[in-house]
This record gives C-alpha cells, structure tokens and sequence, in this order.
C-alpha cells in the first residue's frame, strides 16, 4: 500500500519561508494546479512544489552476521562520467562476502560487486551505456581501506 | 525538476539504516533497485520513498506587506466520511478573498471556497464540501 503526500514551500518579501504539507496527494501535477491557485490567494510567493510517494515494504529478512547492524556500511565511490563529480552511496548491513580481507589492511569492497551496484543505480537513474555511473572504490565503514581499481 | 529515492533498511536489532539516491526515474525503478540489493545485505528493506521536486516561482497577489505568519484557516466537509473535517492552512492570506463582519472577523467568501474545495478534491481524490474560512 503506498502513501502520497506534497509540499507547498512558500516565500514572504522578507525571504522566510514556511511549508505546507498535504496527505493522499494523486500526482505531482495535481499539485502544481494547486500551487498555482494558492498563489491567487497569498501575498507569498510560492518557490518550491514537492510530492512525495512512499510504501512500506519487507523485502529480505534481517540476519545475524559479521557486519549484522546497519551501522555497519559498505562506502563506495562512484562517478558520474557526464559530470566527472562523485557520488558516495552507502549500503547498510553488508553482507560479508562482498568484501574480501587483506592482511594488515582490512576489508575492501570487491570490484565485481561495487560494479553490480554501480549498474543498479544507473538502472534506477535511467543512465545507460557511456552515461552509466562508473564504480571507483570501496571500503567497510569500520576501516580506513579501499579497493583501487 | 529533480527526484530522489530513499530506501529505509532494519536490521536484526532492531536499528534503521538509509540509502539516498538522486536522480531517480520514478517508483518502479526504485522498487527495482531495492529488489537487487537484497542479496548484498543482511537488512530488511522496509519502505521506499520517492520524490519528484519543481523548483518554481510564482507571484502571490497583491503587495507584500503580511507576515508569513499570518494564516488563512479553511475548514472542508469530507462528503464520504459524514462528521470528518479537513483544516487546512495556507500563509499570507489575500484579503480580498475575504469579507469582513463586524464583531466576527475576517470570513472567506462562498465562491473562494468552494474553488479551493474544488482544488482540494481534484488533489486528493476526495469528496469535500467548503465549510469556513478565517484568518488568525
């Protein structure tokens, strides 16, 4: 079951700003009607429209394990070709065998795997082939190592 | 426009973890990317959120001598749900659309709010019916 909702950010002369939030919102469109009307009826400006659609879900099962907590967390790096910027997303509660263990060094994310996620995220952001997000590096948040490619 | 994704993950004691992602396409995908990340973590996905933002700016009427916290009060009737009232507030109301009676205050004309009742319907898929209007 998912749940909707919008924001309405509106602005006085003095640049204060002051939100509204709607529940059961249909779309983002039906939001910008609204937006546009509610101008009609304030001094403000309106500067900022956001809708929000979120579902609770259970998706796998919580284990015990080496790095059990999501305190625990995979960091990588990786790069937006387009831009050249990076991005560090973080994986909670990493299973162990993605990262493999260098005596003296610690835990280091293996390629094969910061490039799966690499490839999800692209997938997600709709960035195909030569805009693909490129893995970097990654490390377990518990030590200072990273896998260089 | 920009959107952006949240996966909110549990684990075996019982504490919360995020993922933020920008950029997003849109719920399915995102419902897409949760779905694969399953095999590389121990925690369980519990909610996914995604969000599309307009960055805007659209006047407001009149000149701009209220305080944004100054409130417009309106009250709806939730046709399907008899006895329900919705309130909402907006900042910075016009005067114009509203009448003044002596003794009582500021009172929102009929035609406005049965326009915003309209909106409100339209927004949220519900019934409702224009109550009151004030400002505080």
């Amino acid at each position: 079951m998912s749940q909707t909702s919008g924001t309405v950010t509106f602005e006085d002369v003095k640049g204060k700003r002051s939100k509204m939030n709607f529940h059961d919102v249909v779309d983002i469109t039906k939001l910008e009607d609204l937006a546009n009307s509610l101008a009609n009826l304030t001094r403000c400006k309106v500067v900022n429209i956001s809708f929000h659609e979120s579902k609770d879900v259970s998706i796998g099962a919580a284990a015990a394990g080496q790095f059990d907590t999501v305190d625990d967390k995979a960091r990588l790096v990786i790069e937006d070709p387009t831009t050249g910027r990076s991005g560090q997303p973080q994986l909670p509660a990493p299973l162990e065998n993605l990262f493999t263990h260098v005596e003296k060094v610690g835990y280091v994310l293996l390629k094969a795997t910061g490039d799966q996620i690499a490839d999800f995220i692209s997938l997600a952001c709709g960035r195909t082939g030569t805009e693909k997000f490129r893995f970097v590096k990654g490390k377990h948040s518990k030590n200072n190592t990273e896998a260089q490619i | 426009m920009s959107t952006s994704g949240v996966i909110k993950l549990g684990d075996s004691v019982g504490l919360y973890g995020h993922i933020h992602l920008s950029d997003v396409l849109g719920t399915a995908e995102l419902d897409a990317f949760g779905n694969a990340l399953i095999p590389y973590t121990s925690a369980t996905i519990l909610k996914l959120s995604f969000t599309e933002t307009n960055v805007v700016s659209l006047p407001g009427v009149g000149i701009g001598s209220f305080d944004i916290r100054t409130l417009g009060v309106v009250y709806f009737r939730d046709l399907d749900q008899p006895g329900k009232m919705i309130r909402f507030t907006y900042p910075c109301p016009s005067l114009g659309d509203f009448d003044h009676i002596q003794y009582v205050g500021h009172r929102m004309s009929k035609p406005k709010g049965d326009a915003l009742a309209a909106l409100f319907s339209a927004l949220t898929g519900k019934n409702l019916q224009f109550s009151e209007g004030s400002i505080t």
